[in-house]
């Protein structure tokens, strides 16, 4: 049981250091669910708001920098919007990246806090417009 | 006994075994029964209820017993892990957003909890579109082609937007074969030498998906559509309209062509090109015509018809003496003192011309010369010292004007002698008869002012 229980407290630890290598993804295939599919599910998010309204501030330089912090953006869920991981764009990308990538993990969602219960629009709005911004970066970043 | 009952019982277990007939299986004895075909085809439909999908499944054989068979699918979903198809007759069907459109679904035949038959499919491959609607073909006359519209619902779809379509006709009667036509817009045209003339034809469109990402089967065809080709035209005969109006163009042509012609000389090239005016010609329509019997000559034969009469006895010495030789006229009161006079008189009153002595300056008016062209009318006529016959103090001469002369200081031709001037007599050149001294004087005088002036017109 001690044994048990110490590898189990190794591998929450091991994931928490170890972040997944989207260096092997297959950018082709991830590349036209999101040109087919998922773009068209976050601008119907935004639901005609002005992109330029929005502060677009996090950028990447290369493909797999760029879905790191897209998976980072759209799977897990921030103050203001907890409901983020829940939005079909979030679970496709999700399905995108585990059928397109190998070795990724199914990860847990994580579940919000209470403070992140209070769902505000605008902070949901601008996160969304956050990840078509990376999105953008990652059709435009070399692999 | 034994043996004789172990026979029938062997025979008789044969005789069911190879009697029976192939599948036929007792109730509940699935086992031995030659499975059914239970192969199964199925599509989806993206958006046919705003954000909603269509999934719809069925069995290929139709004769098949579906009591108690269900489809489920499985995976590719998005907050589910299965779910069960809808039963209507023999379709099945699941209306859902559920869908996740990446990868691939298990949709299995289910009889209670046992799998019959299972097939994996990804939900984006096996996508079949909307039919087509609304499809018109109009006649375009002037083009001698039908231009084909219809409505591709598809165009106002999320997922997927770019389809291909295809328009098939034939006439109506004789079954032919189809005639086929494919196309990415919603609209064609047939060109009518294609077609038969005066025919009835049948016209249909239907769709397929043309994306990389999804992809699938044709639509259901749209619903039919006629239309009728028009008679056809005479062999050898043409559209009256275009040779007509060619014809017409042509005599207007021609028309102009002689009327250009015809008008040239009087009234297009004056225009055009406008003669440059003649002098000659002008000056004589400026000039008013002399009248008739108008008899303007200074040529002294010319007034040999003329009756002259002294006007006055002058001194013709006296009065030429009063005249100095200079440039400016005399004045008034040396020519009072003269008291000369001399008027010479023409035939013709119309042109008089009157050479007044210095006496008569102030009192009668001066000189006149009522002809326009004299241009030496404003002076008196002067005496010129230049004259080589006039010397101071000889007296006995008659003075000689020079300056009135035409040769005067200009020896090119014989200067001829003047003749001795009366004032107020104007005796022609021809007519040398003896005269007084200051009659010839005076006649001189005049012959000279007259003649010099004929010379310097």
């Amino acid at each position: 049981m001690v044994l048990l229980r110490s590898l189990f407290i190794l591998q929450v630890l091991v994931r928490m250091v170890l972040t997944y290598n989207f260096s092997n993804c297959n950018f082709a295939s991830i590349t036209d669910i999101y040109c087919n599919i998922i773009f068209h599910d976050l601008t119907g998010d935004l639901k005609g708001a002005k992109f330029a309204k929005f502060e677009q501030i996090e950028d990447c330089e290369s493909k797999p920098a760029c879905l790191l912090k897209i998976e980072n953006y759209t799977l897990n869920p921030i103050p203001g919007c907890p409901s983020l991981p829940e939005k079909i764009f979030a679970w496709r990308t999700r399905a995108a990246l585990i059928g397109h990538c190998p070795g990724y993990p199914e990860t847990e969602r994580n579940d919000g806090t209470q403070e992140m219960a209070q769902e505000v629009q605008n902070i949901c709005l601008n996160q969304t417009s956050q990840i078509l911004r990376l999105w953008y970066s990652f059709m435009q970043s070399p692999e | 006994m034994m043996a004789l009952g172990r026979a029938f019982a062997i025979v008789f277990c044969l005789i069911q075994a190879v009697s029976g007939e192939s599948g036929n299986a007792q109730d509940g004895d699935l086992e031995d029964a030659e499975p059914d075909d239970h192969s199964f085809w199925c599509h989806s439909q993206l958006e046919v209820d705003g954000s909603q999908h269509l999934l719809t499944c069925a069995f290929n054989d139709s004769d098949i017993n579906t009591t108690n068979l269900e489809f489920q699918i499985c995976g590719a979903l998005l907050r589910v892990k299965c779910l069960t198809l809808n039963k209507l007759q023999d379709i099945y069907f699941i209306k859902t957003s559920e869908f996740l459109l990446i990868g691939s679904s298990n949709i299995c035949v289910k009889l209670g909890q046992k799998n019959l038959t299972c097939k994996n499919m990804a939900i984006n491959t096996i996508v079949k579109a909307e039919a087509p609607s609304d499809l018109k073909v109009v006649h375009r006359k002037e083009a001698n082609d039908f231009l084909v519209t219809f409505n591709a619902p598809h165009l106002k779809k999320k997922y997927l937007k770019k389809v291909k379509h295809d328009v098939a006709y034939r006439p109506a009667r004789g079954g032919s074969n189809w005639t086929h036509v494919s196309l990415f817009h919603t609209r064609t045209t047939i060109p009518q030498r294609k077609l038969q003339p005066k025919a009835v034809y049948e016209i249909k469109v239907r769709s397929i998906p043309h994306n990389d990402y999804f992809k699938g089967f044709w639509s259901e065809w749209s619903p039919s559509s006629t239309f009728e080709t028009p008679e056809p035209k005479n062999q050898g005969g043409w559209d009256p309209v275009l040779p007509s109006v060619t014809i017409l163009s042509l005599f207007s042509v021609f028309l102009l062509v002689i009327l250009a012609h015809v008008l040239w000389k009087k009234r297009i090239k004056p225009v055009v090109w406008p003669s440059l005016p003649d002098h000659k010609k002008t000056l004589e329509q400026l000039c008013k015509k002399p009248k008739t019997n108008l008899n303007v000559s200074f040529n002294p034969e010319s007034f040999l018809d003329c009756q002259i009469h002294e006007v006055k006895g002058i001194e013709a010495r006296d009065e030429v003496e009063s005249f100095l030789p200079n440039d400016l006229p005399p004045q008034p009161e040396e020519l009072e003192k003269q008291g000369h006079r001399a008027t010479v008189h023409s035939a013709n009153r119309s042109s008089e011309i009157s050479v007044s002595p210095p006496e008569t300056f102030r009192r009668e008016s001066p000189l006149i010369c009522l002809a326009r062209n004299l241009s030496t009318c404003n002076a008196p006529p002067l005496l010129s010292s230049r004259s080589p016959d006039y010397r101071d103090g000889d007296r006995n001469r008659p003075p000689v004007y020079q300056d009135l002369l035409p040769n005067s200081g200009n020896t090119n031709g014989p200067v001829p002698q003047p003749l001795p001037l009366q004032p107020g007599i104007l005796i022609p050149v021809s007519q040398r008869q003896p005269i007084s001294t200051s009659s010839v004087l005076n006649q001189e005088e005049a012959y000279v002012t007259m003649s010099s002036f004929y010379q310097n017109k």
